[in-house]
């Protein structure tokens, strides 16, 4: 099937361009702002779109590794909640046609998870809680990288040298080295 | 769109909101008026030509004599404030007939820092004799003229950057050439040492809260305020933030002076002459509060704000001054200690704050289509993983 959705984004952000931005008043800088954020956001969306879905598989691995790190910090007494949704989450990933609806509530399910324990973190005593804080601080690292990966067409990040590539963060490449 | 109980909050809920997190009154009540109208349809962009109207109606019941309005436009800068541009023609009771040029500063519907425009302008009002700020002429603090609360100030000469191409850096700060930092720089460190050393009375600042002297009501005021706004607002869960909450409360630390804080002092909330180079206006005083000086300066000195010398060898803050000689120059500018300790924490809650923003309440306005500014509130995503990386790294040194 031809990529049609390409093609709209393509003539959308030339519309803008070409088109629109020459009879938008120079002097009403709202308009002349947001069209630029506009076409920005477009362009991001066409580079990005075609690895939507692998984006939403790495965030439930990524919110797994997470919850992996909370569960093996606070033990399986406390972590019973945390390893059902683990499982859960371990269903929808070995699921190929697992769409993005559900891969995303993979993904929140596994982050409540690990949310519910640490607001609790307090009863666990306060060397269960340090660890368990300590865990989510590490682990959230390639959460956080990945994303940051992502966005970084956008240009805030243009110029870091210490992302890794786009693939490596969505295919695990980066997790295997953790 | 998938249903969300935060898109039209139940009033338990709001009401657990303000028993769980204690704020100081006058936060309380924007942050309770935005959750109870927050369901209800507003427009979210309205024309020049609307508000214009509104600012007639404002001007006719406040002003006993005729005046005209003219050459109203948008400015553009800033994602959380809706600000008009206009000339007024007018007779001042005290000074006979003029012209000013000033701006309109209405909060949108929810806007991206929700806060007063009561407690802006007292601020202003006062401060202007120490620092430079724009001359504030009235306020519509409920909403009475205007779909939302409004303030009016006189506009301000001036830049926010130098003119010529800024060179590519990694983040939001601005770069100044080094001729711009050498003139810019003091004066950028002794209006923030102003700022803290300013005389708060009840009388000058009557909507503002001060927090008792050696205690840690301060402190807690704004871990809650910030707790709060991601609880209301939030989409999902990010278990850091919760980390960074646990951690916030544990190790709340005392305030040893009250001061002023402005709540985002940096590069592109201050104006400047492009030939003298002098300051002619800090702007942006919506976030500021009566606290610990320290979350100013955690602020300030944020990575993400600032940036390596053009040799990589120096972090400037801000992009302007150097980050030992800001804190020497702070120090005896203001007469203040910086605390190490309590650095930390205030770094921890202003990166706590920022993911708050960015994350949180970004989303929260741009799915409910809540600002005239969507787009540019949205934009904010990009940089809310850097912020949130921030975080992460100033917990993983105090945890």
């Amino acid at each position: 099937m031809a990529d049609y959705t390409q093609n709209v984004l393509k003539a959308a952000i030339h519309a803008l361009s070409e088109v629109v931005a020459p009879s938008v008043d120079p002097d009403d800088p709202l308009a002349v702002e947001q069209l630029n954020l506009v076409i920005a956001w477009l362009e991001f969306e066409r580079d990005r779109y075609p690895r939507s879905h692998d984006l939403h598989r790495a965030g439930v691995r990524w919110q797994r590794g997470i919850a992996e790190a909370a569960l093996a910090a606070v033990g399986p007494t406390h972590g019973r909640d945390l390893s059902d949704r683990i499982a859960r989450a371990d269903r929808v990933l070995a699921e190929p046609e697992a769409g993005e609806p559900q891969l995303r509530a993979a993904e929140q399910d596994l982050a409540a998870g690990v949310s519910d324990l640490v607001r609790a973190a307090d009863a666990f005593g306060p060397d269960s809680a340090r660890a368990l804080e300590r865990a989510v601080i590490a682990a959230s690292e390639n959460y956080l990288t990945g994303h940051r990966v992502w966005l970084q067409p956008l240009g805030v990040e243009a110029g870091a040298t210490d992302l890794p590539p786009l693939d490596d963060v969505l295919l695990g490449a980066c997790e295997d080295k953790q | 769109m998938q249903l969300d109980f935060r898109d039209a909050p139940p009033s338990d809920f709001i009401e657990a909101m303000r028993t769980r997190y204690d704020v100081e009154p006058d936060v309380d009540k924007v942050l309770t008026r935005r959750m109870e109208r927050r369901s209800e349809t507003h427009p979210s962009y309205l024309s020049i030509g609307s508000l214009t109207q509104h600012l007639t109606q404002m001007l006719e019941a406040t002003l006993d004599a005729p005046f005209t309005i003219s050459g109203s436009r948008w400015l553009s800068g800033g994602a959380s404030k809706m600000q008009m541009r206009f000339s007024l023609d007018w007779t001042d009771p005290a000074t006979g007939r003029r012209t000013d040029e000033l701006v309109l500063r209405m909060e949108p519907t929810e806007s991206l820092n929700p806060s007063s425009r009561q407690r802006e302008f007292e601020l202003l009002r006062a401060i202007g004799a120490s620092v430079p700020v724009p001359q504030v002429f009235w306020v519509d603090a409920d909403g009475t003229w205007f779909p939302e609360p409004t303030l009016i100030y006189a506009f301000s000469q001036g830049i926010t950057k130098p003119p010529q191409k800024a060179r590519m850096v990694t983040g939001i700060g601005t770069y100044y050439p080094p001729e711009y930092r050498k003139a810019l720089g003091p004066q950028f460190v002794e209006n923030l040492a102003r700022i803290h050393r300013f005389p708060v009375t009840a009388e000058a600042l009557p909507s503002f809260d001060v927090p008792e002297a050696n205690s840690t009501e301060g402190a807690l005021w704004q871990v809650n305020r910030g707790r709060r706004i991601w609880e209301e607002d939030r989409s999902e869960d990010i278990p850091l933030m919760d980390v960074a909450a646990n951690w916030l409360t544990r190790n709340v630390p005392e305030v040893d002076t009250p001061s002023l804080v402005h709540g985002d002092y940096r590069a592109g909330n201050f104006l400047f002459d492009p030939d003298t180079k002098a300051f002619t206006a800090v702007l942006d005083w919506e976030r500021s509060y009566v606290g610990d000086r320290h979350r100013d300066l955690a602020w300030t000195s944020s990575r993400i704000l600032g940036m390596m010398d053009e040799d990589d060898r120096e972090f400037l803050i801000c992009g302007l001054v150097p980050q030992d000689e800001f804190f020497e120059r702070y120090q005896e500018a203001s007469g203040f200690s910086v605390d190490p300790d309590r650095m930390k924490w205030y770094q921890v809650l202003a990166r706590y704050q920022q993911v708050q923003t960015t994350l949180g309440t970004a989303y929260r306005v741009v799915r409910l289509s809540k600002s005239h500014q969507n787009i540019v509130v949205a934009r904010l995503e990009s940089v809310a993983y850097m912020l949130a990386e921030e975080l992460r790294r100033s917990l993983a040194e105090v945890c």
